[in-house]
Formats: structure tokens, C-alpha cells, sequence
């Protein structure tokens, strides 16, 4: 494998960052194409394009139908990891075209996008780390208040290699109005939830905000200066949570997949 | 030295697929333990159909882990002449038996000469393990 303090880019050209605004899913894919083609070429540079989209839910080819919009909402079917999930306002959605250090280590690149993430979530006094199995950044299951709360998700990722180059990327939920993920079983993930910074940090925590730390924390990342570490959370069973908490144990109810 | 098994009867690319010569014309294709291994837990691997043609230096496949979708490039020009169907509710063979029961297409090109130049332009287990240690 790669090691962790070096980079996991092809050159050492300084990055270049795109802060796009609010952009069409498609027109975005297209965009990656575009410069990701140009990196397998070996011409341009690294690119970390940064931007929101308007409402879209995008479905890579392990999607269900029934993890699908029960409500006959529009999907896009893209060629990422992962299964289905949803972008939209208040989400900031960061696509690094990175060409990737040889010999290639795909895992090692998703770790690092993972690890910036968790970086910049616990620098905002969050509490978060990976679970085996699963990609992206995930809170620990909970007893809050007397609501039990189940690991969810507060950043997704889902990256395409091609040609030595990786494409699609990250997506997390800053003040994203989060009811756009009752529609559907977000990224298959049946027995979890997903989570937003503003919810969890009890205040507006907006996109604009983040870009900078996020910027900083994923080139960081990615050039091996933050290091890659372990930190899975702590998996906790309602039981569990219940007995902590000295909450009397009783079957939790899942009503929705917004926490 | 590597930690990944490459054994020394395949061919390999520096796309980290191997090549088993099968026959005269036949061979199997798969990707390499290193591959199988820096790419994690594979939970879908989408393959041509039979019959179709696959071609050198082009992708004629996909696998996917849990992290992320990388291409399977072609090593030579052929005919798939079958596919792995246990990859269909076992794709994670290619993790636990990259080059055994993890194996993806089996192919046929057009003479023994074809094949034999194919074979001879891939790297040996020793060039491939030159790749995998950077």
C-alpha cells in the first residue's frame, strides 16, 4: 500500500480550486469528465471543483428499486460508488480530479478524502469517525434526550477511478434540509440515518462557511499531511445506549432517516 | 519484497489484470491480488456479455468495492467466450481468490500467433511486482 505521509497525487502542482456556486448535476458530471479526461491525458492539473446542486437524487449502479424515490421523484443513474443518495441546496458537494500516485491505491485516496472530512467535523466539535464496511463519515448511535438516534451519516462519498484518475467525490450536509432523504433508503444503508452540522451543532451552519476549512482539509489529506488514522466509532446497540442513558429499554421506532 | 501473491504461470498488465493461457487460442482474465487488495471489499463486479469483443488497452468491465468503481481493462484483443456467473452473488471471490475462483472472463483470439504475442508484450511476475512496489 501507499504511504499514508506522502501524497496520493501524480505531481506536485499546486492544486486548483473551483468554487462553482449552485450547479446542474449534469452539467457538473460533465465538467468532471472534461478535466479528468485531460489528467489521463497528463495535461492541466489537479482540480477540487466545490458546489452545491439544486434538489437531484443520483443512483449508482448497486441501487435497489426499493431504496428508490417512493414517490416517482426523478433519478439520475450515475457511474460512482455507492447507491443512492441526494444533493441539494445547503449540501456542499466537492468533486476532487485528482491523478493518482502510482501504484495506485484506491482505498488508501478514499481513506484520505474520509480522513480530511473527519478532520474538519471534529475541528466543529463533532464527535465522528468511519464504520467498516460503509464509506463516508458517520456520527456514533446515541441516546440523546431520550431519543434514541442510530449511526448516521454526515458526509458521503463515492468516488470513480478511470484511467489513474479519480473522479465524483464528497457531499456533506451543512444546513441541508434533510427531509429529502425520507424519500428514499439513503446509500442503501437500511438501519441508519443521516445527519447535517447545523442539526447537530444546534445552529446554521452554512456551505459558504465550510469551503474554506474543507479546501484546506482535503488538499491536506490528499498531499499526506493529515494523517490517515483508524478512528471507526464506537458501534453502540440501542440496549446499550438505553443502559447508559438509565433509559428504561424499549423497541426503538424509526419514523424517518432525518436526524 | 510485495506482500501479494503473483504467481509466476500468468502474464500480467500494469493495469494489474492477469492472463492464464487455457489453450492454443483460450484464456482466462482476471484482476491481481494486488488489485483486489488496494481496491477493498468488492460488493459488485459488472462484466461483458458472451460473445462480445473486448479490446486491448480498452475497459470491457467494472468492479466495485465499498469505497469507490475502478475499470477492468482488456490485456488483449478477444472474443469472451464466457463469464464468471458466481461473481453474480460472490463477487467478494475476486478478494478471497483473485486467481482462482475470482476469476472474470474467459476469451478466445483469433490464432495461437495472436496469443502468443499478446502473452509475450504483458509482464512476467517478476515485472508486475516491479509495479506494484513503485
Amino acid at each position: 500500500m501507499s504511504d499514508p505521509s506522502s501524497s496520493a497525487r501524480f505531481d506536485s502542482t499546486p492544486v486548483t480550486v473551483a468554487r462553482l456556486g449552485t450547479v446542474d448535476y449534469l452539467e457538473a458530471w460533465e465538467k468532471q469528465r472534461e478535466l479528468a479526461n485531460e489528467r489521463a491525458e497528463g495535461v492541466g492539473t489537479d482540480t477540487l471543483l466545490l458546489l452545491e446542486h439544486p434538489p437531484v437524487y443520483t443512483a449508482g449502479r448497486r441501487t435497489e428499486d426499493a431504496d428508490r424515490p417512493t414517490d416517482g421523484t426523478p433519478v439520475i443513474d450515475v457511474d460512482r460508488g455507492g447507491k443512492i443518495t441526494w444533493h441539494g441546496p445547503g449540501q456542499l458537494v466537492g468533486y476532487p480530479i485528482v491523478r493518482l500516485a502510482e501504484p495506485i491505491d484506491v482505498v488508501g485516496y478514499v481513506r484520505r478524502i474520509e480522513q480530511a472530512l473527519i478532520h474538519v467535523c471534529t475541528e466543529m466539535g463533532l464527535v465522528c469517525g468511519r464504520v467498516e464496511g460503509r464509506s463516508g463519515v458517520w456520527l456514533p448511535a446515541e441516546m440523546r434526550d431520550g431519543t434514541w438516534l442510530p449511526e448516521r451519516k454526515i458526509a458521503a462519498i463515492g468516488i470513480r477511478v478511470q484511467r489513474g484518475v479519480a473522479m465524483h467525490g464528497f457531499a456533506l450536509n451543512c444546513n441541508a434540509a434533510l427531509d429529502a432523504f425520507d424519500a428514499i433508503v439513503p446509500c442503501g444503508i437500511r438501519d441508519a440515518g443521516v445527519a447535517s452540522l447545523s442539526r447537530e451543532l444546534g445552529r446554521d451552519v452554512t456551505v459558504d462557511e465550510m469551503i474554506p476549512a474543507v479546501t484546506e482539509a482535503v488538499i491536506a489529506a490528499l498531499d499526506g499531511r493529515i494523517p490517515v488514522t483508524e478512528c471507526d466509532i464506537e458501534r453502540v446497540t440501542f440496549e446499550e445506549a438505553a443502559r447508559r442513558a438509565g433509559s428504561p429499554s424499549s423497541t426503538p421506532e424509526f419514523t424517518t432517516h432525518r436526524f | 519484497m510485495s506482500d501479494f501473491a503473483a504467481p509466476a504461470d500468468l502474464r500480467y498488465t500494469a493495469e494489474h489484470e492477469w492472463v492464464r493461457r487455457t489453450g492454443a487460442t483460450t484464456a482466462r482474465i482476471g484482476i491481481t491480488d494486488y488489485a483486489q487488495a488496494q481496491l477493498g471489499d468488492v460488493v459488485f463486479v459488472q462484466l461483458p456479455e458472451t460473445g462480445s469483443e473486448i479490446t486491448a488497452g480498452e475497459s470491457f468491465g467494472e468492479v466495485e468495492s465499498t469505497k469507490s468503481v475502478s475499470d477492468v481493462f482488456a490485456p488483449l484483443t478477444a472474443k469472451v467466450v464466457a463469464v464468471n456467473a458466481d461473481l453474480d452473488a460472490n463477487p467478494e471471490l475476486v478478494n478471497s481468490s483473485p486467481y482462482e475462483e475470482g476469476w472474470l472472463v474467459d476469451v478466445e483470439v483469433g490464432s495461437e500467433s495472436e496469443l502468443d504475442e499478446a502473452l509475450a508484450q504483458a509482464l512476467d511476475a517478476d515485472g508486475y511486482r516491479g509495479i506494484t512496489e513503485g
